[in-house]
């Protein structure tokens, strides 16, 4: 029985490993993402220092379309897009912060603009579920788990002894 | 009978979330321009932008309109929802409730006037964007869009997409009234 459960628990382990693997995969693939695609590499030559060009990509990447909405303004064709990676360029070019462009953006657009949203009580839903669901996820479980592996014990001794010859007859 | 009873309360919950969600327009994105002044421009008119002397092209300026309620529409020559909201601009003109100022956005004069020639022109004066930079100040995403600025120069309401005849007669026409009714009190 000891060892059964001692199984038990290793596959717990490894489930939680696999969790955190997972929780962890989206921040492998973010820097994936920050990469400018080839198809605006006509767009990024010309610049003064590469801190620029950093900045810019970025920034296309943060922004999105109004238009092809769930497409940033770097992934975006239609020519909204065109002409906001236009206003980056060149608010970029006359030296201007990630801030400032950002911040130029929202007052036309509004936050609809920005990929990240600030956390106010609008988008608190969307900043804190995943977190309550997380949460209530590992509180939940252990719990389950535990449950499960009472009605694993609740085996009456005659089961078990059946159980174990048929086992063994099995080899 | 429990242990039904929270996951069928969850499956109802997240499908009223969503069927509410289904309502919703994704094209309509508030604006933050709404309860704002009027962003500044100064663009020639689409009649004058042409003229040799630069005297002769009178500038067109949000500020000049100060003083009265009055109705800024974002149109294009090359936009075909512009001519699904045509008619009803048309009507919304011949009520002479306020003048429709137009933002010729991103156009070719030429193709523009012809466009205004061959469907009838709305518009008490077409403001020339040929850049797309006033535009781009006030937001501007999605030809057709209509916005409805008070006496004191601030935006007070914003339609995106073609204004439907409903739209102009229960929605427009209405907030210019509340918004000259404010002025005179």
């Amino acid at each position: 029985m000891k060892k059964k459960s001692f199984i038990f628990c290793k596959k717990i382990k490894r489930l939680a490993v696999c969790l955190l693997l997972g929780l962890l995969l989206p921040l492998a693939n973010a820097e994936d993402v920050a990469a400018p695609p080839p198809a605006m590499a006509d767009e990024s030559t010309g610049w003064q220092t590469p801190q620029q060009q950093t900045t810019y990509n970025t920034l296309i990447n943060e922004l999105r379309c109004l238009v092809c909405q769930n497409q940033s303004i770097a992934e975006s064709g239609a020519d909204l897009a065109r002409d906001m990676r236009t206003v980056v360029r060149t608010m970029v070019a006359q030296g201007q912060d990630a801030d400032a462009i950002v911040a130029a953006m929202v007052a036309r657009y509004g936050d609809f603009v920005r990929y990240q949203p600030p956390l106010d009580w609008r988008t608190a839903a969307l900043w804190l579920l995943p977190f309550a669901l997380a949460a209530a996820g590992l509180w939940w479980l252990p719990r389950w788990v535990r449950r499960r592996q009472q009605a694993r014990v609740r085996l009456s001794a005659e089961d078990a002894a059946y159980a174990e010859k048929l086992l063994k007859d099995d080899k | 009978m429990n242990r039904y009873l929270i996951p069928a309360f969850a499956f109802v919950l997240l499908a009223a979330v969503l069927a509410w969600g289904l309502t919703l327009n994704p094209r309509e994105i508030p604006s933050p321009l709404v309860g704002k002044p009027a962003p500044a421009f100064s663009l020639p008119s689409l009649e004058a932008v042409d003229a040799a002397a630069e005297t002769a092209r009178d500038a067109i300026s949000p500020a000049d309109f100060v003083g009265q309620v009055w109705v800024l529409n974002v149109w294009a020559s090359w936009c075909a929802a512009c001519l699904d909201e045509h008619e009803n601009l048309m009507a919304l003109a011949r009520t002479q409730s306020a003048p429709i100022i137009g933002l010729n956005y991103k156009d070719a004069a030429d193709d523009a006037r012809a466009w205004l020639e061959k469907w009838g022109n709305p518009y008490a004066v077409s403001a020339y964007d040929e850049a797309g930079q006033a535009g781009f100040d006030w937001g501007v995403y999605g030809v057709p869009e209509t916005f409805v600025i008070d006496t004191a120069g601030v935006i007070r309401y914003k339609h995106i997409g073609p204004l439907t005849r409903a739209d102009i007669t229960s929605i427009i026409l209405p907030h210019i009234g509340k918004l000259q009714a404010e002025a005179v009190q």
